[in-house]
């Protein structure tokens, strides 16, 4: 790598500048000699057709903005500027390579692409070299680390700053939910549309966070917490009024709301405490079944109907005894270890649940007929009305749900910025030195056990009445390496990362209907690749933050560049 | 004479079949600086994780003013006993006013719940804990630095780093196991003036050290420890005067080992003396 | 009477089988301290690679005589299982090699899930048991009141048999000596000569060679695969290194052989029957952590400081 950027250096500007042009040009030039079997994809997503839905779905127009925004920062005084053209650049190449591969699949061969009778269609070809132009001449330039800014700024102007950027996330969250429509049979492009659009979405915020822009927006808002979450909330609440506001997309964003709560409470045992739970779905089960019991459904062990808010807090509590006695093996069990003991628990409960152990699961029947829950007369699963506004109906659950996750989220930051946490990550970076801390390590390991399956119950009885049924089969290994996963893509120890880990575990499936088979294959696939290529995640914790922006060049294992000296050597001694 | 801040009566330690520490007693008296020297496998760390906990002697005990410590690191820091550790173990990716605060883990007495709901009273243990920090930071000379990640600090600064978490503990005794090891003569001798001004503080001191010089330019007491037996024990100048150091410990003819403790003498009047020029 | 010795012998058979997957994880963790989540999918790889050599390759007349298509079989499962471990290896954990430790085992999760995944995908007809043909002598060993498949003799004979061999090869060899070196100290190994890189490469090899073997030895056995298979074993397998002490080979089987006797056992004699024959597994599993995490053969982890 090195030798190519020390051969290009001389012209990495002007390839930067062509590779920008290129994009433009790629955006313009027909993309398909064929028409491909569903109908006239490329045209769909021309120039001329920038009106909803495609909008936003045009490859096209991404790839038009990008190159825009390629000749603008080469031009502005933007910080970081090799850094961020890098990330335009490989958003311009992903864009380019996503929908030229589909097209090449679908159309029947390179020809699609190329030229084949008598047409010509080069505009991926030409996004592709443009892309790789810019992200050449952008390491050539010489990539410096995400710039920081230490403006400060008075507390109104960061309340206002943090409430155009709530509202700003908020709309993107709508558009992309909405972005290439619902999938299946409405239209057959959804799944490229939407990766295409992910390959845009990923590049340009990749280059936004290289101008330090996020980092100064999240470090604001830790600075504002309260301030942030009830904004957050509020957005949250506003998203029924947007585009995503049917009721395919309230439920998507409801499931997508639990597994995210969940994936919370994972990220206390994991995240903070760094200790693997393989077993945490148990937990969910655990609180699920228990609501479920006390439900009044037909097969539910019990004949009472509890009031949920009664039925959740039992559920959290049994779901927390046994989170504690899973946990209570940490006294004596360290790492891998650990993570087989917690996955032998997991399996027990998926054997037990599923041979319906004291009648308290209906093994494979699963519980049916769980009823919907019902505020003040309103059904929760009936469309909804406010004032003169009719809402989707699963919109109450969505409301539910989001306060479970803003509660969830309060638990979590709490617990993270105290004392309680702070010995939490001690363990997780050091054992022995927590305990010569004076930390008991036992404690605080169970502890967290506790308050981890605790909330996995919580959710669990959203879950419970939410699906109406409870089945073990929801809480097999492969959802809690699922969870796992979410936390992990997301970034361990940070929130947004959990929810946007979630985000992306559950809406991308819902995405990508035609990929459904391959989807475990890829999902696989890319826990591996996140653990080779970016171990901290996509939204890395403060913490862990500073060993991203130490990024070298040439994309070497961050640890070799930057041990300190002495500390390596002598950590065999 | 008073009773010793630090006593460890009679500790042995055996691995397998091998016998690590042979009966060592040691008396440490309230603040004093103890130097514990011996060469490498004389079982000088052992003898530490015995006195921090982390080693559960297999026979003897060890006395804090007094009272026996419980075999549990965790219980023994409480108890007053900090330690820092040989290969810097620090929590590399916390910052370092956080790593000084789970220091202050034992002194701080908000439950899980008073984490999980920040009411006033928390917040008021948690201000005074983060200004005790910052204290202690200053104390070692790290103010200013607080937000860095502790990965990021020169080695020199993490040394430092770790002595003020285990200061932030509140130790009757604190336990440094080789706090100059890798470090370079400005940073030694900013060590050694740092170690005086803890014990100006009332805290004790034991130090491990195989820098010879080191210690007999800051201990008030040094013990030899060779092939897990205490060889000698006195003040500097009685040891560094005593054959047997000499032979057991440096291993070098006398007349040579002579001339190294003239020059370390040497030194330390020619330190002094750029110390009167200042 | 003749139930409980029944299911002893069952139990042995069942313990030869998870021998041959413990010694894989039990030399690879010996070595890179990893557990291999992966290992028990190595395994099913490899009875799926003996099957695929089985229906497309061997041609009628070999089919026809086991003395011919057994060795082949074995050959083409060890050799798909082999290849699979390698590019694992190569591209998935040795650039982790100095990473965080949970970095290593969430990818040993991913490539878990993807081979399983992968198989089902590609495999044809995956998504459901695929037959196994019975490549060894029909019909049972009766000894008394117990019979014993012949494939099943065979599993308990050849599972013996092999560890033996390593055990020899691991003692004696020069490649032996070299792995022991690097368990025990990898930078001194280093020092001494050795290559590390080798030496990890030639621990899973082995360890994918038997799990081959296994895969064969199964299918043959239960007469049928499935693509959770791996999953299971492999479970049942890590619980017997453990149990055994990891990083012992003579504790990897002895271990196997325990658990495969408290599956068969546990099955018969404890409340709920086979339905949660894996629970006490798993029970086991568990007690051995918590009470002696060195297990059976294992010496004690000293605290380092």
């Amino acid at each position: 790598m090195n030798k190519v950027s020390n051969i290009v250096r001389p012209f990495a500007r002007p390839l930067v500048l062509v590779g920008g042009v290129l994009l433009i040009v790629a955006a313009l030039l027909p993309w398909a000699t064929f028409v491909l079997n569903e109908g006239p994809y490329p045209d769909k997503a021309t120039l001329q057709f920038f009106d909803a839905p495609f909008a936003v779905t045009g490859f096209r127009f991404h790839l038009l903005l990008l190159g825009l925004l390629v000749l603008i920062a080469s031009f502005a005084p933007v910080p970081s500027r090799a850094r961020v053209l890098r990330a335009l650049g490989w958003g311009g190449l992903l864009v380019s390579v996503i929908s030229g591969l589909f097209i090449t699949i679908e159309g029947g061969g390179l020809g699609a692409i190329t030229a084949a009778d008598g047409a010509t269609a080069f505009g991926a070809l030409v996004g592709l070299v443009g892309g790789a132009a810019v992200i050449l001449g952008a390491i050539a330039l010489g990539v410096e680390p995400p710039a920081h800014w230490t403006l400060k700024l008075p507390t109104a102007a960061a309340y206002a700053v943090l409430v155009v950027v709530f509202v700003l996330v908020l709309l993107g969250v709508s558009l992309v939910l909405t972005a290439g429509g619902q999938g299946g049979a409405a239209n057959p492009y959804a799944g490229p549309l939407f990766l295409a659009f992910l390959g845009f979405a990923a590049g340009a915020m990749a280059a936004l966070s290289a101008t330090g822009a996020i980092r100064f927006v999240s470090e604001l808002s830790e600075k504002h917490r309260i301030f942030s979450v009830v904004v957050l909330l509020l957005c949250a609440l506003l998203l029924p009024f947007t585009d995503a506001g049917s009721e395919y997309w309230m439920t998507v964003a409801a499931n997508i709301g639990i597994y995210a709560a969940t994936a919370i409470g994972l990220n206390i045992v994991v995240g903070l405490a760094g200790l693997l739970d393989l077993g945490y779905v148990a937990f969910m089960g655990i609180g699920a079944l228990v609501a479920a019991n006390f439900s009044g459904a037909a097969a539910a062990a019990f004949g009472v109907h509890l009031p949920f808010p009664v039925a959740a807090v039992i559920a959290a509590v049994v779901a927390g005894i046994f989170g504690a006695i899973v946990g209570s093996p940490t006294l004596r069990v360290r790492g891998d270890y650990l993570a087989i003991v917690t996955l032998a628990f997991g399996e027990i409960f998926t054997r037990s649940a599923q041979n319906n152990i004291g009648g308290l699961t209906n093994g494979a029947n699963a519980i049916p007929g769980i009823p919907a829950l019902s505020l003040f007369g309103a059904d929760f699963n009936k469309s909804f009305t406010l004032g003169s506004i009719k809402l989707p109906a699963g919109v109450l659950y969505y409301v539910l749900i989001v306060l479970l996750v803003a509660l969830v989220m309060t638990v979590f930051a709490n617990l993270k910025f105290s004392r309680i946490g702070r010995a939490w990550i001690a363990i997780r970076e050091d054992e022995d030195a927590a305990r010569a801390m004076g930390i008991r390590t036992g404690q605080a390991k169970i502890l967290a056990f506790l308050v981890g399956a605790m909330l996995a119950g919580l959710a669990g009885a959203v879950f419970a009445h939410k699906n109406g049924t409870v089945s073990y089969e929801s809480f097999k290994f492969l959802e809690s390496v699922t969870l796992l996963a979410a936390v992990i893509l997301g970034g361990m120890g940070s929130i947004p990362g959990a929810v946007l880990g979630a985000s992306l575990l559950f809406v991308l499936p819902e995405k990508l209907r035609e990929f459904s088979e391959y989807r475990l294959l890829i999902f696989g696939l890319a826990l591996v690749l996140i653990m080779r290529f970016r171990p901290q995640g996509l939204v890395p914790d403060r913490h862990r933050r500073a060993e991203l922006a130490d990024e070298d060049v040439g994309g070497a294992p961050v640890d070799e560049v930057h041990e300190v000296p002495g500390a390596v050597k002598e950590a065999k001694a | 004479m008073s009773t010793p801040v630090l006593e460890a009566r009679d500790v042995s330690m055996v691995f397998g079949g091998l016998k690590a520490l042979k009966n060592v007693s040691l008396q440490l008296e309230e603040g004093k600086i103890l130097g514990l020297i011996g060469p490498n496998g004389a079982g000088k760390t052992t003898f530490f994780n015995c006195l921090t906990g982390l080693y559960t002697p297999t026979t003897g005990s060890v006395l804090l003013k007094g009272t026996t410590l419980p075999g549990d690191p965790a219980k023994v820091t409480t108890a007053g006993v900090a330690r820092t550790f040989q290969n810097i173990r620090l929590f590399p990716s916390m910052t370092v006013l956080e790593n000084v605060l789970v220091g202050r883990h034992v002194r701080m007495k908000q439950g899980p719940l008073a984490s999980l709901f920040h009411g006033p009273a928390y917040r008021k243990g948690e201000n005074a804990a983060k200004e005790r920090s910052r204290e202690l930071l200053e104390f070692v000379g790290l103010s200013g630095l607080e937000d860095e990640l502790a990965r990021n600090l020169p080695y020199g600064d993490q040394r430092r780093l770790e002595i003020a978490r285990a200061l932030a503990t509140d130790p009757a005794v604190l336990l440094l196991d080789e706090p100059t090891a890798g470090m370079n003569p400005q940073e030694t001798e900013a060590a050694r003036q740092l170690i005086f001004a803890i014990r100006e503080t009332g805290v004790s001191v034991v130090v491990i050290e195989h820098d010879i010089k080191f210690i007999f330019g800051l201990c008030d007491q040094v013990s030899v420890l060779v092939q897990g037996e205490l060889l000698v024990e006195g003040t500097p100048d009685v040891v560094r005067g005593d054959p047997r150091v000499v032979e057991a410990y440096l291993g070098k003819p006398p007349d040579e080992v002579e001339a190294e403790v003239a020059s370390v003498v040497e030194e330390q009047q020619h330190r002094g003396a750029q110390e009167g020029q200042a | 009477m003749s139930i409980l010795l029944q299911q002893l012998a069952n139990g042995v058979v069942q313990g030869g089988l998870i021998a041959l997957i413990a010694l894989g994880y039990t030399m690879v963790y010996g070595i890179i301290q990893l557990i291999n989540f992966a290992h028990g999918e190595i395994f099913m790889v490899g009875a799926y690679g003996s099957l695929a050599t089985y229906t497309w390759l061997l041609p009628q007349g070999i089919k026809d005589s086991w003395v011919l298509s057994l060795p082949l079989m074995l050959l083409g499962g060890v050799v798909v299982a082999v290849v699979i471990a390698l590019i694992m290896e190569r591209f998935a954990y040795r650039p982790l090699r100095n990473a965080p430790r949970l970095a290593p085992l969430i990818t040993a999760l991913g490539i878990s899930v993807a081979l399983q995944e992968a198989v089902r995908t590609f495999y044809p007809d995956a998504t459901s048991a695929l037959r196994f043909p019975r490549v060894f002598a029909e019909g049972n060993l009766a000894l008394g009141p117990i019979s014993v498949p012949w494939s099943g003799v065979l599993i308990i004979v050849v599972s013996i048999v092999l560890s033996v061999l390593l055990q020899v090869y691991i003692n004696r060899s020069r490649m032996g000596r070299a792995m022991r070196a690097t368990a025990q100290d990898p930078d001194t190994a280093k020092l001494m000569g050795v290559n590390p890189d080798r030496v990890i490469v030639l621990t899973f090899v082995l360890g994918a060679a038997l799990a081959g073997v296994a895969g064969l030895l199964y299918g043959s056995y239960i007469t049928n695969v499935n693509i959770d298979m791996g999953f299971q074993t492999g479970i049942f397998a890590f619980t017997a290194a453990v149990l055994g002490g990891v990083g012992s080979i003579r504790g990897a089987v002895i271990g196997a052989f325990i658990i495969g006797l408290v599956k068969t056992i546990g099955g018969q004699y404890m409340p709920g029957g086979t339905q949660y024959d894996y629970v006490w597994i798993f029970v086991v599993l568990i007690l051995v952590l918590v009470f002696r995490p060195q297990g059976l053969f294992g010496e004690p982890e000293r605290v380092r400081a």
